[in-house]
């Protein structure tokens, strides 16, 4: 049963990883928390959809004109939007993000209605994998399509990403952006090319992330990804802002994690639907005992430790309960 | 005669909804506009006061095969004052302590977070009370259902245009005194500490002024509003239920429209925009009739409101900030009734 | 160097590094109360550093700070201004959305009103202090000579009167010890004679002054003792004039 949890988690995590690399570079080079990602991944699962049942061509070439399609959508909003945000801090960009969020969610409704739809892909069976579960001698199932395409497709997509970040200019410029984007631009980066690059790398991701959860859940409908995307910002959160290595690794983290909830509350009778509690349990707790998440970036604003303040915070009331009593 | 009853019927209902708003961005003002704080889960304390609030005011329902049932306390407990339950009282009183003390735990780990970590930060507890725990509580808080039969204070039976119309002049009252207290407040050492503070903390601190402390008392007091407001929407609704149907990340950020529309840190402007939101909902709602809309416009307006919303938001913050009313600068006035002694 | 007689604030040996470099490396000093010290040394000598350690802008890495018998390392920067040890900002950091007689007024140190219960039931008590407050908050304004401004805003206020309105900020705390970073740093020289006459004039009245600053002239006539700082410790300490001529100081100066 465990491992099964495991597996199911891994291929959680494949879906997921994509939407959350994009987000966590989004973060990590614009410096804003990108609320319309959710809703950047259903538009590129609805395209998707579009491109399938208007041009009747495969899933495929769906998936590869979607992520066209958003990363020069993401490259629009960075223009008309966005870039005048530039300089203002996190939250004006941030409600900005909310604002797109509602126009694309509804766009959306208004186009398709609230109904769910289906790729319309024949899915076969679910099929043993020949791996046995070394606790339970049971045989582990993963369905070859909703199961296999999604983690070969995260790999591909991972492995290309990784290449990009660390032998390309561009990458290399991406990085260097994110750190310290001053002193990027002193050193000739041309800063703002980067930030339009880091828009259409990131919506190519919601893209391709929308499509494969599309396909996972065998249906979209116009929450699709909102309806994930606390779950991708744990992720990113986990992992840490700014580093998608971070953002995988956090991904892979959170899916086992919340599939493994499931033998775990079969054994203690806890019923199933608390499973929420593990990402955003796991989100609350690092932004409380380590912010910068697993890879560590440098958050970009003083903080004490925890226990410091908590301990300051009792030292103060135990001063102010005896300046009470007088 | 009877159009007309049921137009003020109508008009009641909405003026108490743009109440009920009006104190969720007259709190959010205070924690937003005054201290700078970005509290993206207003829907778990305004969702905790309305679902503590009909506790309050129903009996206990056992949980049974057909529905989930929910806490609750037998009303024949509380005596009558002027032929009106004082469970009402109790009720609001006690919704605006629990959102209070909810606050209380989120801030002190969170507080210290710049904006927008703190924003994902309320975001994730909102959702861990209401997502995860108010929705999966059967016994207790009735479960995806929710509680229903939540009953207002004044009940005119069948004259419905009076219960809506006693109910809109009670939040009215309500609103209006918490208006001035706030502006009170805000016009107090207090606010004039709190303006620093949010200004420039260090500096503050630098002047030996307890942020931390301070912060703390904002968020909690208007969480505490946000919890009042709360359980004037249950009574309004006459039940509640969890997400997503209520208290939804949507929510939140419909205050935030609000108080961004009116102008972070203006009260007035504030109460001002609190007339936008439920104005959209009233007038796609009434849309259909109105202009003898088909489908699929009927229903698609309800979604270009949104999308309505949504452009403005963007252009709010990319052209006028400041919202449509700026912020008051004010001097600490000492008020004209304290008379000294 | 010397802890002699009764030190009203004593660091010993006091360490604080930033990755691998040492800013403040045990670096044991005492202030004399009721005197201008002076502190100089060349940049990077550990002199900022040191005055964000006194005021808790950092907690120590190792050794002790003390407010007469009192350790005050480690604690939040607002307490230790209420114990009376106050730190001027070296570019004023006046409130701009503020009028400057309530830059003052907010300055005040436990004012009931600024709980927010007591706030609300506009207690008498509340409103008295306000007039208190308000009085001394004018008085000092018209020792500063901004009395006529008290209506301008924050905003509205040259760099002159923003250094002017920092020292009296400072002021309405009543501190015991004021750590001014460089007080008179690119002020013009009549406002320099007036800030430092009116240091002087606390002085004399009881406050202890600790100062970083460059002007070695300001140094040699205004500060009473002076320590000079290098590579994060004193290395002399006395009269002005003994420090200013001390081989090992001017060896620091000119090395760098």
């Amino acid at each position: 049963m465990v491992f099964q949890a495991l597996l199911n988690g891994l291929v959680e995590a494949s879906v997921i990883v994509l939407a959350a690399m994009g987000l966590s570079l989004i973060y990590g080079v614009k410096k804003f928390p990108n609320f319309a990602h959710g809703d950047m991944m259903t538009i590129g699962a609805y395209f998707a959809l579009w491109t399938t049942s208007t041009l009747q061509a495969g899933i495929v070439v769906g998936l590869i004109v979607s992520m066209v399609f958003l990363a020069i959508l993401s490259v629009i909003f960075e223009f008309m939007i966005f870039s005048r945000l530039e300089g203002r801090g996190p939250v004006a960009p941030l409600i900005a993000s909310v604002g797109l969020a509602l126009i694309l969610q509804n766009a959306i409704r208004v186009a398709y209605g609230t109904g769910q739809i289906t790729y319309g892909i024949p899915l076969p069976d679910s099929w043993v994998s020949g791996l046995y579960d070394p606790l339970t001698g049971q045989q582990v199932w993963i369905n070859p399509l909703q199961g296999v395409v999604p983690l070969v497709f995260a790999f591909i997509v991972v492995l290309l990403i990784t290449f990009i970040l660390q032998f390309t200019k561009l990458g290399k410029a991406m990085r260097a952006t994110a750190d310290n984007p001053d002193l990027a631009r002193v050193t000739g980066i041309d800063v703002r090319l980067v930030r339009y690059a880091t828009w259409a790398l990131s919506g190519a991701l919601a893209a391709a992330g929308g499509v494969m959860l599309g396909f996972r859940l065998n249906g979209i409908q116009p929450l699709l990804g909102s309806s994930v995307l606390l779950l991708v910002f744990a992720a990113v959160i986990l992992g840490g802002i700014g580093s998608p290595y971070g953002a995988m690794l956090g991904a892979l983290v959170i899916s086992i994690a919340q599939n493994l909830f499931f033998p775990f509350a079969v054994l203690t009778n806890t019923p199933v639907q608390f499973v929420l509690i593990v990402p955003f349990g796991i989100m609350v707790l690092v932004l409380l005992l380590r912010p910068q998440g697993l890879a560590g970036r440098p958050l970009g604003f003083d903080l004490p430790p925890l226990r410091a303040e908590l301990r300051k915070l009792l030292e103060s009331f135990s001063h102010s309960w005896r300046r009470l009593r007088g | 005669m009877v159009e007309a009853v049921g137009v003020v019927a109508d008009l009641a209902s909405f003026g108490a909804l743009v109440g009920i708003f009006a104190m969720l961005a007259l709190a959010l003002n205070l924690q937003w506009g005054k201290t700078g704080l970005f509290n993206a889960g207003i829907a778990a304390f305004w969702g905790l006061g309305a679902y503590v609030a009909s506790m309050i005011v129903t009996d206990p329902v056992p949980t049974a095969l057909a529905r989930p049932g929910h806490w609750g306390i037998d009303q024949a407990a509380f005596p009558s004052v002027f032929g009106v339950s004082t469970s009402f009282t109790v009720a609001i009183i006690v919704a605006a302590i629990a959102a209070g003390v909810l606050a209380f735990f989120i801030a002190i780990p969170t507080m210290r977070l710049r904006a927008d970590y703190f924003a994902i930060a309320t975001l994730g507890f909102a959702e861990i009370v209401m997502n995860v725990f108010v929705k999966n509580l059967p016994g207790v808080t009735g479960g995806v259902e929710g509680i229903t039969g939540v009953p207002r204070p004044f009940e005119f039976g069948s004259e419905i245009w009076k219960t809506n119309l006693s109910y809109f002049l009670l939040i009215a009252i309500v609103t209006v005194v918490l208006f001035f207290l706030l502006e009170r407040l805000v016009r107090s050492p207090w606010g004039r500490v709190l303006q620093a503070v949010r200004e420039d903390e260090d500096a503050a601190q630098a002047l030996g002024k307890d942020t931390f402390s301070l912060k703390l008392q904002s968020f909690v007091l208007g969480a505490a509003i946000m919890g009042l407001s709360g359980a004037f929407f249950a009574f309004w609704l006459r039940g509640v239920s969890p997400p997503p149907n209520s208290f939804t990340a949507a929510d939140t950020f419909a205050v935030w429209v609000i108080v961004i529309i009116g102008g972070s840190g203006n009260n007035r402007g504030v109460l001002a925009g609190a007339f936008v939101v439920p104005f959209l909902e009233y007038f796609s709602v009434r849309a259909k009739s109105w202009f003898d809309l088909g489908e699929p416009l009927a229903t698609q307006i309800f979604y270009f409101r949104l999308i309505a919303i949504g452009i403005v938001l963007i252009l709010l913050v990319m052209w006028r900030p400041q919202g449509i009313f700026p912020e008051p600068k004010h001097v600490a006035k000492r008020p004209r009734w304290v008379v000294g002694r | 160097m010397t802890t002699e007689g009764t030190s009203i604030l004593r660091t010993e040996r006091v360490t604080k590094a930033f990755g691998g470099i040492r800013a403040v490396d045990g670096c044991t000093l005492a202030i004399q109360p009721g005197k201008i010290t002076g502190l100089i040394g060349p940049n990077g000598a550990g002199k900022t550093t040191l005055f964000n350690l006194i005021a808790g802008l950092y907690a120590p890495d190792e050794g002790s700070i003390s407010l007469r018998d009192e350790r005050i390392d480690g604690r939040p920067p607002f307490e230790i201004v209420q114990k009376g040890v106050v730190k001027t900002f070296q570019i004023p950091r006046e409130f701009r959305n503020l009028t400057v007689l309530e830059n003052l007024m907010v300055a005040s140190p436990g004012h009931p009103g600024e709980r927010a219960v007591s706030a609300l039931i506009g207690w008498k008590r509340v409103w008295d202090r306000e007039e208190t407050i308000r009085k001394k908050a004018l008085d000092i304004l018209s020792l500063v000579e901004l009395d006529r401004l008290s209506d301008a805003y924050g905003s509205e206020l040259s760099g002159g009167q923003k250094k002017l309105l920092e020292l009296a900020r400072t002021l309405m705390v009543d501190p015991k010890v004021v750590l001014l970073d460089e007080p008179v740093a690119g002020v013009n020289p009549t406002l320099t004679g007036k800030l430092l006459g009116i240091i002087e004039g606390l002085r004399d009245r009881g406050t202890t002054f600790f100062m970083i600053e460059h002007d070695m002239d300001v140094v040699m006539e205004r500060c009473d003792r002076v320590i000079a700082m290098h590579q994060g410790r004193p290395i002399a300490e006395g009269e002005p004039e003994e420090v200013r001529h001390n081989e090992l100081v001017m060896e620091a100066y000119l090395g760098g």
